[in-house]
């Protein structure tokens, strides 16, 4: 029956990504959230139920990674919003609590020093430069997962870049950004890398 | 300084070890669970929203819908009995009751609440016996008065007479439009009300017909009627009207709605043409 196998195929389609991309949205949400091992693996989860209910609208790879990530954004934010609707006071300490102690590493002072100034990046840069640097998307892969162009994809991430090494630099230590002139005058491959 | 290097060294996700995934038949089963569990959210939120007499949808939708549910699973009586109310009243009425089903014409027994709602105006008993109007627009005249004389009140609903006048306007709160007014056209004569006493026991304002001024929200005509306080062969007189003016803005109540009066007798009084 036609139907069946186009069920049968679309379930084996669900399969594979699923396979694929579970440990890649586990550590998405993880670096995300207060460091709860089982509250992420409920979230990732459900990441995976919504994108069951949705797997008409799975793209083709290589578009479905990136996909999921949107997904898996989605339900983080629905998440976040829950919380704070909960109790935003709760929310607030909770939040305080994740950048301050609970997630991996957070015992280490300079990986903590690191983190804290992420922490004072636009939301909208952060986001970037974490999807770049440790979810190791490229920037069109980002740009889908944002809703944005991958030019501004990598226009955040430079400044988000550019704002880290200004927060971390000793005070004595700190140099002018490079004139805009001199990354320009670098080949476009290059440019992207910064 | 390797800003790259810093920033990859603070991944979190890095210093641990990811668990294996599940496998998949936990998550289709938990997709399964979970469009169970969506069903009955939206079951019970379809539900609070009527029992709160905050109904978005519109009633003829929920009756629709719930009659189709119910046809399905063969309870022919409940079915039936929606379908007669609705034939009887001009608006699609749902009848929600705590104890057996209950339809409009129907004494309601003592001791437990029952609403009925429509599209037009919601009638809610509650258990100690008080019933609350809540009207939205002018509809269905005769099934409200089936409705409040099912919960025990002797009352008379009646049109209220209303003539609209071109002049433009606008209403506090609302940017200003270019409304045509409706304006009740004549008062009931006061002769056979009951004294005032009477009346403070019996009914009780909750809002009239306006808004909360400056965005305050949208304030639906709201009377308590204390059923019990009526004295022997007196009624409870309700005028109601179209909407006080022609296009409403968005969520303002499409009525005019007259005090609840208490009379000493079943005679309607006189309307007496307003004159300026």
């Amino acid at each position: 029956m036609p139907g069946s196998s186009h069920a049968q195929g679309s379930d084996d389609r669900f399969e594979t990504l699923y396979r694929n991309s579970y440990k890649a949205i586990f550590g998405y949400v993880l670096r995300r959230s207060d460091g709860d091992l089982d509250a992420v693996a409920d979230l990732v989860a459900e990441v995976f139920v919504v994108a069951l209910r949705r797997h008409d609208a799975i793209p083709p790879p290589p578009l479905d990674r990136p996909w999921l990530y949107g997904v898996a954004r989605r339900v983080l934010l629905d998440h976040q919003r829950r919380r704070s609707r909960r109790s935003r006071l709760e929310s607030r300490l909770r939040t305080q609590a994740a950048v301050g102690e609970t997630r991996p590493g957070d015992d280490e002072p300079s990986l903590l020093r690191v983190r804290a100034a992420m922490e004072q990046l636009r939301p909208a840069a952060r986001e970037a430069l974490q999807l770049v640097a440790w979810d190791g998307l490229s920037h069109a892969e980002a740009a889908q997962v944002l809703g944005c162009t991958p030019n501004a994809v990598a226009l955040r991430v430079h400044k988000a870049k550019a704002r880290l090494r200004d927060i971390l630099s000793p005070p004595s230590m700190k140099v002018p950004d490079p004139a805009p002139g001199l990354t320009h005058a670098l080949p476009r491959s290059s440019r992207s890398r910064i | 300084m390797n800003i790259d290097q810093l920033v990859r060294d603070a991944d979190p996700a890095a210093l641990i070890t990811i668990p294996d995934p599940p496998h998949v038949g936990a998550i289709m089963a938990l997709g399964r669970a979970s469009q169970r569990r969506r069903r009955r959210q939206l079951g019970a939120a379809v539900r609070e929203a009527v029992r709160g007499g905050q109904l978005d949808i519109p009633a003829e939708q929920v009756v629709h819908r719930s009659r189709a549910i119910r046809a399905r699973r063969r309870i022919p009586a409940l079915a039936g009995g929606l379908a007669a109310a609705a034939a009887a009243t001009a608006a699609a009425a749902l009848v929600l009751a705590g104890g057996p089903a209950a339809v409009p014409g129907r004494q309601a027994t003592a001791g437990h609440a029952r609403t009925v709602v429509t599209a037009a105006w919601t009638v809610r008993e509650a258990a100690d016996g008080t019933v609350t109007i809540t009207l939205r627009e002018y509809a269905d005249p005769a099934g409200l008065q089936q409705t409040l004389r099912a919960d025990g009140i002797n009352a008379i609903v009646r049109r209220m007479p209303s003539q609209t006048t071109a002049r433009p306007g606008s209403l506090p709160g609302f940017p200003k439009l270019p409304l045509r007014k409706v304006a009740p056209s004549c008062s009931y004569a006061t002769t056979n009300n009951a004294p005032p006493a009477v009346q403070r026991a019996v009914v009780t304002i909750v809002f009239q017909d306006f808004p909360a001024p400056h965005g305050g929200g949208t304030r639906l005509s709201t009377f308590i009627i204390h059923p019990g306080a009526m004295p022997r062969g007196s009624a409870l007189f309700l005028p109601y009207g179209t909407g006080i003016m022609l296009a409403p803005p968005p969520g303002y109540p499409h009525v005019k709605a007259g005090d609840p009066v208490v009379l000493n007798n079943d005679t309607v009084p006189a309307c007496v043409p307003v004159t300026k």
